[in-house]
C-alpha cells in the first residue's frame, strides 16, 4: 500500500494544523482572560476588608485640605477604637465623602413597586371575597380583574392557550395512532381547520375518510380545506363524487357555496 | 498454510452487506424488528419504513423477510426495485401465484381478488423511492384490494416530506422511522461484529473514547461506520506487515484512527 506514506504525510500536516490552531486559540484566549481577570479584580465590589483598607489608607495619608483638628480626630478614632468597631468608625468618618454611601448595602426597595402592582391586582380579589353576598358586583369585579389581567398578561395567556391546544392535539394524534378511530381523525381535522392549519386539516380529513368514507363530515372538511388551499376543483370533484352515490343536504349546501364562490 | 492476519479478518467483518444473517441485534434494531413484526399483523394497507441512507433499513427488511417467510409462504421481498412496470407486475405474479405468465394490470387485480383471501399476502419493497409515481399508484391500487399489504422502505430526504406525498398520505397507517445509533449502541455494534469472528482482544481495544471518536466521524451511520472500520483495519494490516513495531496491541491508535478518517474523507487536510 504505497498510499500509506501519502496518508502519513497528510496526517502530519493535519497534526501541524491542529497544533497551530490550538496554539492560536491559546494565544487569542489568554490575553482576553488576563484582561478579564484584571477588570474583575479592579472593579470587584468592595468587601468589608477592602473598606477597612480604604479607610486606613485615607486615614494614613490625609490630604492637605483636611484641617489639623480633623486629622487629630481621625488619628484618635483610629487608635482608640478597637478592631471590632473599626468598620463602624470608618463608616461614620467616610459619610461626608459620599463613597461609603455607595458601599453600604441597602435593602432594595424596588420590589415594593411590584408589590404595589400586585396589590392593585389582588385588591379586586379581596373585594370579591368581601362582597360575596352581592353577586352582581362580584360579576363586574371579576370581569374587571379578568380584563385587567388579560390586558397585562395578554401574551402569556395566548402562549399557554396555544401550547395547551397543541398538547391536546398531540395527545389526540397519539391516541389515534393507537386506536385508528375515525372520530378522532375527524376531530383533529376540525381542530386544525379551526386553527387555520389547512394542510393538516386536509390530511386528517383524508385519514378520517379513508377509515369511514360514509361520514359526510370528512368530505366537507376535505372540501373546505381544499378550497382554503386554493384547490377549488379538487373540492368540487370530491363533493360531486360523494353525491353520485349519496344524497346529503349539507354536502349540497357546501357544494353550492363553493360554486357560488361564497366559501373562499 | 499462511495464518490469516487478525486485521484482515476484522476488515472482512465490515464489508457492507445486507445479508440478514449479518443483522446485529442492537437494542434499537431489535425494537424496530419487533415493532415491524407486530405492525404487519395489523390489517393495514401500507407500512412505511424510512430513514436516512445507510441506517439499516435494507438489512432490517431482509431480517423481517427471513423471520416471517419461515412460517408464512405468502411473504415476499423485492430487494432491488423493478423499474419497468410490466416486469414489476410479472414479478409480483410470479412471486404470489408461482406463475410465469405476463398478465396486464387489470387481469392481475382480478386474479388477486379471485384467489387471495383478505390480508393474506405481504410484500416487502426495498428502495421504494426509486419507483415512479405511476408504479406507486399501482401499488396503491393493489393495497386497496385489502388482499395484499405492503411494507415500503425508502430514504428520507430533506427536500421532501415523504409522508406528505400524495400516494402515501391516504394509505399509510403506520410509519416507522429508523434513527442513527448513539455512541454506546455503536460500540455494541462494532464489538458484536468483531466478537462474531472471535476477535475478542481486538474488540476490547475499542474503549469508549475511541468509539466516541468513530461516532463523531460517522454520525452513527452504519454504512459509513463499515466503510471507516474497513479503512482502519486496512491501515492496520499494512502496519502489521511492514512496520509491526509501531502497533500498540493494547489500544486502538489515535494516529491510525485519524489516518483512516483522512482516507475516508472525514478529515479534510
Amino acid at each position: 500500500m504505497y498510499e500509506i506514506e501519502e496518508l502519513e504525510r497528510k496526517w502530519r500536516k493535519y497534526k501541524r494544523k491542529r497544533l497551530l490552531s490550538l496554539f492560536l486559540k491559546i494565544v487569542l484566549t489568554v490575553p482576553f482572560l488576563v484582561v478579564g481577570v484584571f477588570f474583575y479584580l479592579r472593579y470587584e465590589p468592595l468587601t468589608g476588608e477592602e473598606s477597612k483598607e480604604n479607610a486606613s489608607i485615607t486615614a494614613a495619608a490625609p490630604t492637605k485640605e483636611i484641617s489639623k483638628s480633623d486629622q487629630k480626630v481621625i488619628e484618635k478614632s483610629i487608635h482608640k477604637t478597637p478592631k471590632t468597631e473599626k468598620i463602624e468608625s470608618d463608616s461614620i468618618q467616610m459619610e461626608p465623602q459620599k463613597t461609603p454611601k455607595e458601599v453600604v448595602l441597602k435593602p432594595s426597595m424596588d420590589f415594593l413597586n411590584n408589590l404595589e402592582e400586585y396589590k392593585k391586582l389582588s385588591e379586586p380579589k379581596q373585594k370579591r371575597v368581601e362582597n360575596r353576598p352581592k353577586p352582581k358586583k362580584q360579576e363586574t369585579l371579576v370581569k374587571e380583574t379578568k380584563s385587567s389581567l388579560e390586558k397585562k398578561n395578554k401574551n402569556v395567556i395566548k402562549i399557554s392557550k396555544s401550547e395547551s391546544e397543541q398538547d391536546v392535539l398531540k395527545t389526540l394524534e397519539k391516541r389515534f395512532n393507537k386506536n385508528k378511530d375515525p372520530k378522532t381523525a375527524l376531530f383533529l381535522s376540525k381542530a386544525y381547520y379551526n386553527k387555520k392549519d389547512y394542510v393538516k386539516a386536509l390530511k386528517w380529513a383524508i385519514i378520517a375518510n379513508d377509515l369511514d368514507s360514509s361520514n359526510p363530515q370528512s368530505w366537507i372538511l376535505f372540501a373546505k380545506s381544499s378550497v382554503k388551499l386554493g384547490k377549488k376543483e379538487q373540492a368540487v370533484k370530491a363533493l360531486e363524487t360523494f353525491l353520485r352515490t349519496n344524497d346529503n343536504i349539507e354536502i349540497k349546501e357546501v357544494l353550492y357555496s363553493i360554486r357560488r364562490g361564497e366559501l373562499k | 498454510m499462511e495464518k490469516t492476519s487478525v486485521y484482515s479478518t476484522a476488515k472482512e467483518c465490515f464489508v457492507d452487506t445486507e445479508d440478514a444473517k449479518n443483522f446485529i441485534g442492537l437494542d434499537q434494531s431489535i425494537y424496530f424488528l419487533e415493532k415491524l413484526k407486530e405492525t404487519v399483523k395489523k390489517p393495514l394497507k401500507m407500512i412505511l419504513l424510512y430513514g436516512e441512507p445507510g441506517i439499516g433499513k435494507s438489512i432490517l427488511l431482509n431480517r423481517l423477510y427471513m423471520e416471517l417467510s419461515k412460517n408464512n409462504p405468502n411473504v415476499h421481498l423485492i430487494a432491488s426495485p423493478i423499474l419497468d412496470e410490466n416486469n414489476f407486475i410479472k414479478a409480483l405474479n410470479r412471486k404470489i401465484f408461482f406463475d410465469e405468465e405476463d398478465p396486464d394490470f387489470g387481469k392481475f387485480i382480478d386474479k388477486i381478488n379471485e384467489h387471495l383471501s383478505f390480508n393474506s399476502t405481504l410484500i416487502l419493497l426495498d428502495e421504494a423511492q426509486l419507483y415512479s409515481d405511476s408504479q406507486m399508484e399501482k401499488i396503491r391500487i393493489l393495497s386497496d384490494t385489502r388482499k395484499i399489504k405492503f411494507v415500503v422502505s425508502l430514504h428520507k430526504t430533506e427536500q421532501e416530506d415523504l409522508i406528505a406525498k400524495g400516494h402515501f398520505q391516504t394509505r399509510i397507517w403506520e410509519t416507522i422511522e429508523l434513527r442513527p445509533p448513539n455512541a454506546s449502541e455503536l460500540e455494541t455494534y462494532i464489538k458484536k461484529k468483531l466478537l462474531n469472528r472471535n476477535l475478542f482482544s481486538l474488540a476490547n481495544q475499542f474503549d469508549k473514547k475511541t468509539v466516541k471518536f468513530i461516532h463523531s466521524m460517522t454520525k452513527g451511520n452504519y454504512r459509513e461506520t463499515n466503510k471507516y472500520m474497513y479503512s482502519l483495519f486496512e491501515i492496520y494490516e499494512y502496519y502489521e506487515r511492514h512496520r509491526p513495531s509501531l502497533i500498540n496491541f493494547s489500544k486502538i491508535s489515535k494516529k491510525i484512527l485519524e489516518m483512516a478518517a483522512i482516507k475516508v474523507g472525514y478529515i479534510d487536510v
